[in-house]
């Protein structure tokens, strides 16, 4: 009797954890966005018609992102909470630095500085936010990353943002995005294998 | 001595209790990701899925994509409530029997 309420625990933890782990996949998405920032910035300092650079790549990419995102939804057999929480965190995150791209950046109220200070702010907060839900300290670690390279916009002269910003870029998206990819690719094989 | 609590036979089925508890942890989830999950074949799940719909832990929605008909399962206040409780008893179960032993 001992032994067959122990396995019934036991089943019910096994199966929560089977439906915490999310059937999501979102490693692509920091590669595209930081690629997709490269892109706008070489073709604003190098490319002809620099003033759309920024707007025409960062539409591209929230097109992309959108599609992306709506075929992983049609395919996926659950929703879990975890992956509703990650996709509430992103998307505010992404409206509100859209809103101070577009509407701060068009009005001119932000410098070069304190733009990307904002910038690196909000990636710290849904970076740290999203670490915070996956208990997974590399991306809590990656959200400080981001509050000091707000830091540094702030305090170092306009020149220095910039550079941060392209390490930020590299660091904080593309090779995290890779990181996750293959963290993901070798979840999906052991998952398949399991 | 107090009395020790009885078990919700319709939780305590094993397939139905893994379901009820992947439930419990998603907002909603279709058929096939139910028996993939808890290794379980169509017609075994299906009968246990009916069971638990039959006593109010679990609702249905049928609903079709790319014209292939799905059923989604989600679990009902009832069901989370049902769940709650198996699993009080079965510690209270566990700490008498613990009891017993020491």
């Amino acid at each position: 009797m001992n032994q067959e309420l122990l396995d019934r625990i036991d089943l019910i933890e096994r199966m929560v954890g089977e439906g915490r782990r999310t059937t999501q996949y979102w490693g692509w998405t920091f590669v595209l966005w930081g690629v997709g920032q490269l892109i706008a910035l070489a073709w604003s300092i190098y490319g002809g018609k620099p003033q759309i650079a920024w707007p025409v790549t960062m539409i591209a990419c929230g097109v992309l992102t959108t599609i992306g995102s709506h075929r992983m939804h049609a395919r996926e057999k659950a929703e879990t909470y975890v992956s509703r929480a990650l996709g509430s965190i992103w998307f505010s995150c992404g409206i509100s630095i859209s809103v101070l791209a577009f509407i701060g950046n068009a009005r001119g109220i932000f410098t070069t500085a304190s733009f990307l200070a904002a910038f690196f702010a909000l990636m710290g907060f849904a970076n740290f936010a999203s670490g915070l839900v996956l208990h997974w300290r590399l991306q809590q670690a990656l959200g400080i990353l981001w509050w000091a390279a707000a830091a540094v916009a702030m305090l170092a002269p306009d020149q220095f943002a910039a550079w941060t910003f392209v390490g930020m870029d590299v660091v904080g998206e593309i090779l995290f995005g890779l990181y996750l990819m293959a963290k993901e690719r070798a979840n999906l094989r052991h998952a398949r294998t399991a | 001595m107090p009395e020790l609590p009885e078990l919700d036979q319709v939780v305590h089925g094993q397939l139905r209790l893994a379901v009820l508890s992947i439930l419990s942890t998603v907002e909603k989830a279709d058929f096939t990701y139910l028996r993939d999950r808890t290794g379980s074949t169509d017609g075994n799940i299906a009968a246990h899925l009916l069971k638990l719909e039959q006593a109010g832990y679990i609702s249905v929605e049928k609903t079709f994509l790319n014209r292939k008909p799905m059923s989604i399962y989600r679990i009902t206040e009832t069901g989370r409530s049902a769940l709650s409780t198996y699993i009080r008893n079965l510690k209270k179960l566990l700490g008498a029997e613990f009891n017993k032993v020491k």
